[in-house]
């Protein structure tokens, strides 16, 4: 005969196993939306300047929110909106072809030579694209690039 | 690697700020809390905006209410394996630090290929192969995170470089 019905919550998950290795273990940010270090950048400029327009609230002077703020000024790889937004473009057609959002991510932050490089440098991509197509992308991605 | 994700607090507010003004308080509340915060597993950067504060509850015995509130936030976790770029912090003998946003990850002299070598010009001490890498304090690598070990408020991370395409970075 079947106990009483549990009314407790489910415990949490075990964490400390997440990886993004050959195989992809999020844990809770799986299927979260992800963002490029240059999509980030103007995401913070953007609430930068709503702040500023509705003069409410002080922008963040967290310590974590500093440094942040400088990390993404000088490793994004695309400064200027407009290419952010067409890179955004470019790889969001990755995402139909079975690439995750942690990759298309990672591909638009690390920018990639060669699909031999990409697929090294995120080894989950290994099986679910193949290299003409991925280069293809990421000669379309590297045109946009700024090098000055 | 930077999220948008929707996470959840609850807020107790005294008494004393009931009235009109409760749901700004509310938000001042979670702004002062969360943003800049760390869970151990991830640091929330900044609250884009908020969803949704609940009604208010009273907590039975002390005359606190109680307020859920939901919001996006950016969120910066990194994981295991995942590829980064960096700035290099400081460097000593047996190896490098490297700042990724608000977490400090070490490179350890295991970690870094052994053409490297930890030499002292001067004053600044730096790994180089006397060719074209150096890595000094204020150049910016690509390295793999190797573990990550996380503490309510705090974050440390090991990384390598010992890798094909990781190293520091031309300029």
């Amino acid at each position: 005969m079947a106990g009483p019905p549990s009314l407790s919550r489910h415990r949490p998950l075990p964490s400390g196993n997440e990886e993004a290795t050959t195989t992809l273990t999020l844990g809770d940010m799986t299927d979260v939306p992800t963002l490029s270090v240059s999509e980030c950048n103007e995401l913070l400029h953007s609430l930068e300047k709503q702040a500023e327009k509705q003069g409410s609230r002080a922008t963040a002077s967290s310590d974590v929110y500093l440094k942040t703020r400088e990390y993404v000024g000088m490793f994004a790889r695309f400064k200027d909106g407009k290419t952010t937004t067409q890179v955004d473009h470019i790889t969001l057609t990755l995402l139909e072809k079975g690439v995750g959002m942690f990759e298309r991510a990672q591909l638009a932050s690390l920018c990639p030579d060669t699909a031999e490089e990409a697929k090294t440098l995120v080894p989950s991509l290994e099986d679910k694209i193949d290299d003409e197509t991925l280069q293809a992308v990421l000669d379309e991605i590297s045109k946009l690039r700024d090098f000055s | 690697m930077f999220f948008v994700k929707v996470l959840e607090h609850r807020i107790h507010l005294h008494p004393s700020f009931f009235g009109a003004q409760a749901s700004d308080y509310i938000l001042d509340q979670l702004y002062r809390d969360r943003e800049g915060s760390n869970t151990g597993t991830m640091m929330i950067v900044a609250i884009i905006d908020v969803d949704d504060i609940s009604e208010p509850k009273i907590v039975p015995g002390s005359g606190y209410a109680e307020y859920d509130v939901s919001y996006r936030a950016i969120v910066w976790r990194p994981f295991r394996g995942e590829v980064v770029d960096g700035l290099v912090s400081s460097v000593v003998n047996n190896g490098f630090f490297v700042d990724v946003g608000g977490l400090s990850v070490f490179v350890s002299k295991a970690m870094i290929p052994p053409q490297l070598k930890y030499t002292v010009e001067g004053a600044t001490p730096s790994f180089t192969d006397g060719v074209d890498q150096t890595v000094e304090r204020g150049s910016q690598v690509r390295l793999r995170i190797k573990g990550i070990r996380g503490e309510m408020g705090q974050m440390f991370a090991i990384g390598s470089i010992r890798e094909d395409y990781l190293g520091p970075l031309l300029q």
